[in-house]
This record gives structure tokens, C-alpha cells and sequence, in this order.
């Protein structure tokens, strides 16, 4: 009798073991499989936008390349002109009385310069006549790609073309809502792995909560709420899983302490702390590079990574610089831009909900909004 | 929500010409009452956002006017006299180190001179001189322009400040002001997109039947209310097709430009990207321009509405495909994989 219960026993642990190590084995792969179809989408998202810059980058090389500004024509006419001018001012006056000559000549440069002011700022800027200066190099061409579909548009190279132009129009429409979807899914992507990290660094000391860890691991992947909803009820039928899919972060398993913080809140501060760090940085590398002041570098970040983008500070757009530094500096500020937008996603993310809110009160409070129940059927 | 909405207006509905006939005598004046308030506050929330939006721009327009159009832009005036009077100088020995003056050495030296007092010039106008003072260049139009164009994210850019303080202003400007631009995206896509709907709705009302019978009307419910999800999206791309080319002609008519530039100009502004290159109004005096401007102002404020309308009508059938299309991306990765383990 006892060897039976011992034998029955031994069977019941080997089974268990059995379970436990088929239930780990297909965790394991449901795992891989999801990190899998993850770097697909993610890689494939990504790589679709920097396929699409690339593919932009030379169309546009082969559009532009060649041309013209149209009012060159005109300038170097003028300039023509101007010459033929001095030239009789000076051809006429039979004994070169130097004042005399430079009151006139002193006018007609003034003529010509205003002329010239004109003329610049209606877009010529020179470099047409300028023999060894390219306008269109690759890498001003793949920041110009990205400057349309990021929605920044620094203007400092625009196209001349009518087919440039058209190009430009089509190339925003597809490219702006393939952004939109780039910084959606690495918005996504960068603020759970943010979150997580965060509660790994500040849950350490917590024991109790490492099992309520795990669902959230699994959730890293995918978080779109009905496809996860019918494939998670496949493994696992755990309550505290579906509710952790539904809200990110899991609110009703830090209900019961009531000494956590809330996770939100902690990350608006923390996010912030990051786009700073991150503005800030950038305001200094940048202000070091070009020998612009710390004001100026700091009001180049801010405005090109809120996409207002003026174009009147642009690196590497200074001329006296050799073509070399000054691709090395376009492509490395083309990264910052990117990377920056995905930052701006993360933040845009973790913020949502509590800034919308925050806008509301604020809304409320200053009586503007009314409130949104009684306007509801009307409005929307 | 606009689901139960549907559902709760067809019960409502149904309910009513079931022939209650008692509480059918208040019942006119009560809704009418209940519509006005309704109409109040909605009016009230848009008009008081819009009218933030606005007090916010003029309020800016101000600020820019009174940071950058007080300064002296003295480095720049006085740095391109340096460069004319060096132009001169090299002219002068241009032509005192010829004993004889011969024409066409003469123009070669001379026009390479001007040439590079050309370049000279073009860095110094993109340094910041114009030929106008400050003050001419920030009217209160043209700071109107800029405080917009700081906003809602366009930046054309023709326009910058140049004093340290009206960076650090613009700085500020856009860090507050790009919540209330945010705010009256979303408010005004709301706002148009229902108006949208409903209209579209009526539209398809009149279009399918003449004479509503009660079962038809059910049933009419759900037939518009299944098309309008879906066929809005069309919809709303052709009010934005049609929005794009009344302001193609608007612009091509008034500025001059070609029909192709003024089709640029309203895309790159309207997506927010804000090139710069082409600025309604932005070369000529001040005195003429202020309609133009301010028409360019609503112009490009009701454009942005169009574009929250789309998207706050196409987001939903955006997201649903993008759903399906990765469960779809997702089944085929484990069906590739299970086939791969057999």
C-alpha cells in the first residue's frame, strides 16, 4: 500500500514535471514566435521608411540636379548691365578724379545691390554660379526628404522644378502618414519597454509583485486589444492577464498597495526629464559644431523637433565648410531628427491620457469647456 | 459611441410613433428648450476655442512685434556698407592698376568684383539684412503670419527672429502654444466631422428614398449607418481634394503664380511642412497685403480643421484595417512556422 502511494506519488511529481516543462516549452515559443511577427512589423515599418527616404533622395537628385534658379538669367543680366555702366562712368571721365568716380560708382552699386536684395529674397541665393557648389548632394537630398515627411520643411533647399514640385506634393501625401504610422509603432514600442524597464528598476525591492510581472512580459509584443483578446484565451485564461492587456499600466494588481506610486504620473516627470536631456544635447553638440551660440542651438533644436522648422539655422548649411564635413553633419543631423521624432512619439504616448485630461481641467476651469456630457449629443 | 447613439435615436424613434401620444404635447417645447441649450453651450465651446486660437495668434503677433521690431538691425546694416565700400576699394585698384583701359580686362576683373560682392551679399541677407528696417519687416500682419506659423508647426520660415530674446519668446510661444493649436484640432475635427456626418447622412437619406415608412426607415438606419463607415473616407478625401483646389486658384489668381506653385504652396503649408520658398504676401509692402494675410490666416486655420475632420472620420477604419492587417501578418508568420515544424 505505501508503495503504491509512493509509486503513485513518483508519478504524479514526474507528470507535474512533465506539464511544467511542455507548459514552458510552448510559453517558450508562443514567446519566440511573438517576438518574431514583432521585429517583422517593427523591422518592417522601419525599413519602409528609410527605403522610402532613400528612394525620395534620389528622385529628387534626378529631378533637381541640373537646375536653374529662374531668376539667374536676370541677375547675371543685370550684372551685365552694372559693368557696362561703371565701365562708361569710368571710360568717360578723362582724368580719373577719384572722388567724383566713387560718388558715381558708389551709386550704382548701391542700384545693383538693392536689385540684388530683391532678387535674393525671392530665392536666388548665389550658388548657381558657384561651379563647385552642389545643391542637390545625397546627403541634402535625403535631408530634404526627411524634412517633407517629418513636416518640418527647413526650406533652405527647395525644389525649382515643376516636376521637383510635383514630386514634392505626392511625396508628402504618402509620406506624411507613413511617419505618422513609423512614430505610432515606435512610440508604442519605445513606451512599453520604457514602462517596463521603469518598474523593473522601481519594483526591485517588491518580491510580491514578481509574478503579476510576467503577463506583462507576454503583452510586450502585440497590444492590439480583440486580435490579443481571442489568441490569449487560447494559453492562458488568467483574469489578471486579460485585465493587464486592456490597461497598460496593470491598475487593479497595484490597487491593493496602497504605498505604490502612480505609474502615470511618474512617468510624465520622467519622459520630460528625457525630451530635455535629449533637447538639451542635442543645443550643445549642435552649438559646439557649428560655433552657434547655446540660445541658438537650443531654439534649432526646439524648432525642429516640434516640426515648426524655420530654416534659418540648418547644419552644415554654412558655406565656407568642405563637402565632407558638411555631409558628415547632414546625416548625423538627419539621425538626431529621427531619432528624436520617436522620442517625441514615446512621450506623446505616456503622456496621453493625463494630458488630455490636464487640457480638459484646464479647459473646464477657465470656462471655455463646458461640460463635454451636456454637449455630447450635439457635438459628437 | 456614435454606434449607441444610432441605436438609442432609432429606440427613441420607434418608441415615439408607437403612439405615445400624452407626453407628445411638452415633448416639442422641452426639445426645443433642451436644443437651444444644447446649441448654446456647443457654440460657446467652438467660438470660445476658436476665439482663444485667434486671441492667442494676435496676442503673439504683438509680443514678436514689440521683441523683434523695437531692435536696431545696426551689425547687419553696417557690415553690408563694409562690404560695399570694399567692393569700391577693389574697384578703384581695379582700375588705377591699368595703365591702359582696356574694355575687356577691364569688365573680366570688374564683373569677377561684383560677383563676389554678390555672394558677399546673399550670405549676408540670409545672416539677416533686408534692406528694410525691423520695424518695416514686423507689421502687424506679417507677425500675425509668424505667430500662426509658430503654432500649428508650419514655420515658413521668411520671417525670423533675430534678437536672442524673440528666440527665446518663440521657444516659449510654441511650448504653450501648441497645446491650444492641439486643442482646437481636435475640437474643430470633432465638431466638422459630425457636421459631416449628418450632412452625408441627410444626403443619403434623400438620395435612397423619397417617402420614410417605418420599417424602411429601420432598415435605412442600418444601411446608412454601415455605409458611413465606410464610405466617408472617400468622402472626406474629396472635400479635401476640393479645399486644396480653392486654394490652388485663390493663390495662383492673387499672387501671380503658376497654378502648379500656388497647388505646392497649399499642400506644403496645409501638411504642416511650410517650405517658405512661397509666402502669400510676403515681398511686397505692408499697406496692401493685411486682407491677403488675414485671408491666409483662415484660409490655412479652416484647412487645418479640414484635416482633423479626415482624420478624426478615417482613424477608426485606419486602425480596424491596421488590426486586421497585422492578426492577418500574424496568422500567416504561424502558419509559415507550423508548416516549417512538420
Amino acid at each position: 500500500m505505501a508503495m503504491d502511494r509512493q509509486r503513485a506519488e513518483l508519478r504524479h511529481r514526474r507528470n507535474r514535471r512533465l506539464r511544467s516543462a511542455m507548459v514552458l516549452k510552448t510559453k517558450l515559443k508562443d514567446c519566440c514566435r511573438k517576438i518574431t511577427a514583432f521585429f517583422f512589423t517593427q523591422i518592417g515599418v522601419c525599413g519602409l521608411i528609410v527605403g522610402y527616404t532613400i528612394v525620395g533622395a534620389f528622385m529628387f537628385i534626378a529631378l533637381e540636379a541640373e537646375a536653374q534658379h529662374p531668376l539667374t538669367q536676370q541677375v547675371i543680366t543685370r550684372r551685365r548691365s552694372c559693368v557696362d555702366y561703371l565701365w562708361n562712368i569710368t571710360h568717360h571721365l578723362n582724368v580719373l578724379n577719384y572722388d567724383q568716380w566713387r560718388q558715381d560708382v558708389n551709386r550704382t552699386v548701391f542700384e545693383y545691390q538693392a536689385q540684388m536684395v530683391r532678387h535674393i529674397r525671392r530665392g536666388y541665393d548665389g550658388t548657381d554660379e558657384n561651379p563647385l557648389l552642389m545643391r542637390w548632394t545625397i546627403p541634402a537630398a535625403l535631408m530634404y526628404c526627411i524634412t517633407i515627411y517629418t513636416t518640418i520643411g527647413y526650406g533652405n533647399l527647395t525644389p525649382r522644378t515643376a516636376g521637383g514640385k510635383f514630386a514634392t506634393v505626392i511625396y508628402a501625401m504618402v509620406g506624411i502618414p507613413l511617419m505618422l504610422l513609423y512614430m505610432a509603432n515606435v512610440g508604442e514600442i519605445l513606451a512599453t519597454s520604457f514602462k517596463f524597464t521603469y518598474k523593473k528598476m522601481c519594483k526591485c525591492p517588491r518580491r510580491r509583485r514578481r509574478g503579476q510581472l510576467a503577463p506583462e512580459v507576454a503583452t510586450i509584443p502585440v497590444s492590439q486589444e480583440p486580435v490579443r483578446d481571442k489568441k490569449r484565451k487560447k494559453h492562458k485564461t488568467d483574469p489578471a492577464a486579460t485585465i493587464s492587456v486592456s490597461v497598460i499600466p496593470v491598475e487593479p494588481a497595484e490597487e491593493d498597495d496602497p504605498t505604490a506610486y502612480d505609474p502615470q504620473t511618474v512617468s510624465v516627470t520622467s519622459c520630460l526629464v528625457v525630451m530635455s536631456s535629449f533637447v538639451i544635447g542635442g543645443a550643445i553638440l549642435f552649438s559646439v559644431w557649428e560655433g552657434w551660440g547655446y540660445v541658438d542651438g537650443s531654439y534649432f533644436c526646439f524648432t525642429s523637433l516640434l516640426t515648426i522648422g524655420f530654416g534659418d539655422f540648418v547644419p552644415g548649411q554654412t558655406i565656407a565648410h568642405s563637402q565632407d564635413a558638411i555631409d558628415s553633419k547632414l546625416i548625423i543631423c538627419a539621425v538626431y531628427l529621427l531619432l528624436g521624432m520617436a522620442l517625441l512619439a514615446m512621450c506623446f504616448n505616456l503622456m496621453q491620457e493625463s494630458v488630455f485630461m490636464k487640457i480638459k481641467r484646464l479647459g473646464r476651469r477657465l470656462g471655455l469647456l463646458r461640460d463635454r456630457s451636456a454637449a455630447a449629443p450635439a457635438a459628437s | 459611441m456614435a454606434l449607441d447613439r444610432k441605436r438609442s435615436v432609432r429606440d427613441r424613434g420607434s418608441v415615439r410613433s408607437r403612439g405615445s401620444s400624452s407626453a407628445s404635447s411638452s415633448d416639442p417645447r422641452e426639445k426645443l428648450k433642451d436644443c437651444c441649450r444644447q446649441f448654446v453651450a456647443f457654440m460657446f465651446t467652438q467660438v470660445g476655442v476658436g476665439a482663444l486660437v485667434v486671441s492667442y495668434a494676435i496676442m503673439g503677433a504683438f509680443a514678436f512685434m514689440a521683441i523683434e521690431g523695437e531692435s536696431e538691425n545696426s551689425e547687419n546694416n553696417d557690415h553690408v556698407a563694409h562690404l560695399r565700400s570694399s567692393c569700391l576699394s577693389r574697384l578703384w585698384n581695379v582700375t588705377d592698376h591699368l595703365n591702359v583701359l582696356e574694355e575687356r580686362k577691364w569688365k573680366l576683373d570688374v564683373r569677377q568684383v561684383l560677383l563676389d560682392h554678390q555672394q558677399a551679399m546673399a550670405l549676408a541677407i540670409k545672416g539677416g539684412y533686408d534692406g528694410r528696417t525691423n520695424q518695416e519687416r514686423w507689421t502687424f500682419p506679417s507677425a500675425l503670419m509668424f505667430s500662426l506659423s509658430v503654432f500649428t508647426m508650419i514655420g515658413f520660415g521668411h520671417l525670423v527672429p533675430r534678437t536672442q530674446w524673440g528666440k527665446i519668446a518663440t521657444m516659449l510661444y510654441a511650448v504653450f502654444g501648441i497645446p491650444v493649436y492641439v486643442l482646437y484640432f481636435m475640437n474643430m475635427g470633432q465638431v466638422l466631422a459630425s457636421c459631416f456626418k449628418w450632412f452625408y447622412c441627410k444626403l443619403v437619406r434623400c438620395v435612397n428614398s423619397a417617402g420614410a415608412v417605418d420599417e424602411l426607415s429601420d432598415d435605412m438606419d442600418e444601411e446608412s449607418y454601415s455605409g458611413l463607415v465606410i464610405v466617408p473616407s472617400t468622402a472626406c478625401l474629396w472635400v479635401w481634394l476640393t479645399y486644396l483646389a480653392v486654394g490652388t486658384i485663390m493663390f495662383a489668381e492673387w499672387e501671380n503664380w503658376e497654378y502648379l506653385d500656388a497647388c505646392y504652396f497649399c499642400v506644403t503649408s496645409l501638411c504642416k511642412i511650410g517650405m517658405g520658398d512661397f509666402v502669400p504676401g510676403a515681398n511686397l509692402q505692408a499697406s496692401s497685403n493685411q486682407t491677403k494675410l488675414i485671408i491666409n490666416f483662415v484660409y490655412l486655420l479652416v484647412g487645418m480643421g479640414i484635416i482633423a475632420m479626415c482624420y478624426n472620420l478615417m482613424k477608426e477604419e485606419i486602425l480596424v484595417r491596421l488590426q486586421e492587417l497585422k492578426a492577418d501578418l500574424i496568422e500567416r508568420l504561424q502558419d509559415v512556422s507550423g508548416r516549417m515544424r512538420r
